[in-house]
Parts: C-alpha cells; structure tokens; sequence
C-alpha cells in the first residue's frame, strides 16, 4: 500500500492483483484495477492459469499520474 | 473445541508445513529523525517500534501493541485434502507516510482492517496517536488466485 504525497489517497495491491485507490479520509473506492499480477512479496500468478512466478518483489508499479480534489482518479499508467 | 482453539490448531498445522512467513520493514522519517521498525508475521500478528536517530544517542521511544486478526481461508490446501480453515493473518506489511499530513499507515488486518492510521504530532516533544482503523476494502480479497 502506499498514500499519494498529499496524503489524501491510498493505494493498495493484493495478491489477487487488484490494486485499489481509496479516499483516506472515508475509505470511498474511488476506482479498481485488475492487475493479473499478484502484489504479495512472496510469490504471484499470472490470470487463472495457476502459473506460479516466484516474485519476491514484483517488478511492477503503479504511478498515478495526477490525482484531482474532485476525487477523481483519472489516469493510471503502469511501469 | 471453539473458533479459538480451531484456529489455535490450524495455525500449529500451517506453521508445522513450515509455511509460516515473518518480514521486517525499515523506514526513515526524514523531517523528524525517526525510524520505524515494522515486523510482521504472516498468519499471527504484527507491531512496530520507532526509534529517535537525530543524534548519534538513539533511543526507542515507541512500542506499539500487538495486532492479531484477520482471517485467510486456507483454499490452497483444500486441493490436497490436507487443511480447510481460516486462520489469523496480518499480511506481509508494508509502512506508508506522508509527510505534509505527518500520517503513516501500517498493518492491514485480512477481512477487517484496511490499515491502521497514526498521526504524528507536530511538536518537537515525540507523539503518536491511532487516527482510526481503515475499513477492509471488499475487492481486495487478500487469497491468492493461484492456490
């Protein structure tokens, strides 16, 4: 999980590779993102082909590009 | 046998197949000289401890309390006919902060706490207080899809 600098949005991956952004102040989902790569340290998988990927760290970030007072997450990129 | 001492059990059996998990996790916060110190059980609790290291005499001045719960249903061994449950999980951990609202947020509790929210004081005196737990998200299911 990580906050946006401003404190004001949380981002958070599981191991089912759903990344999540929420409003910290109520914990609104803002919006979801399915991944397909698992975020835990330990290991991850690729859809639902139950092919492991021993990842103890996955090489893949999300960035929000810009994130507006309205509450609105409206560009995603990932690296 | 109650849910306690189910739990107790499939714990004993989970860490038995030596699948128990433990990660530590540093992290410096710079504007105020301090250090916190998370460590995490997988699947029985997690606590943190911060450390003044603005100056060469450093000194604990934070232990938080014991976090246990969650629960991670044990789907993957189902497969097996080895174990079916649920047992205690606090996840692997990670430590976020940000700086302009002094606020860090730690140990998530599987299907019930999204994170715990500290806030930092602004005086020069150490403080620290738990703002509020964060509500679990309902799409994180915290499984993995693989197992």
């Amino acid at each position: 999980m990580d906050l946006n600098p401003e404190g004001s949005l949380m981002v958070s991956l599981d191991w089912a590779g759903m990344c999540l952004f929420s409003n910290v102040e109520d914990d609104r989902l803002l919006k979801d993102v399915a991944l397909g790569v698992g975020g835990g340290n330990y290991h991850s998988s690729i859809g639902k082909d139950k092919t492991f990927l021993p990842l103890k760290r996955p090489n893949i970030t999300v960035q929000v590009e810009s994130y507006r007072r309205t509450n609105n997450v409206h560009q995603i990129s990932l690296e | 046998m109650d849910d306690g001492g189910i739990n107790t059990v499939l714990c004993s059996v989970y860490n038995s197949a030596k699948l128990d998990h433990y990660w530590n996790h540093v992290r410096e916060i710079p504007d105020k000289g301090l250090l916190v110190s998370l460590h995490h059980s997988l699947e029985k609790s997690a606590e943190f401890e911060i450390y003044d290291v603005s100056s060469k005499d450093i000194k604990r001045v934070y232990s938080s309390d014991q976090y246990q719960g969650g629960c991670f249903f044990l789907h993957g061994l189902v497969e097996f006919n080895f174990l079916a449950g649920c047992v205690l999980v606090v996840g692997l951990g990670a430590i976020t902060y940000s700086a302009r609202r002094n606020i860090m947020a730690v140990i998530p509790l599987c299907k019930s706490v999204g994170y715990h929210l500290f806030e930092f004081g602004k005086d020069k005196n150490f403080q620290i207080s738990l703002l509020r737990r964060a509500k679990w998200q309902s799409k994180h299911t915290g499984n993995d899809p693989a197992s």
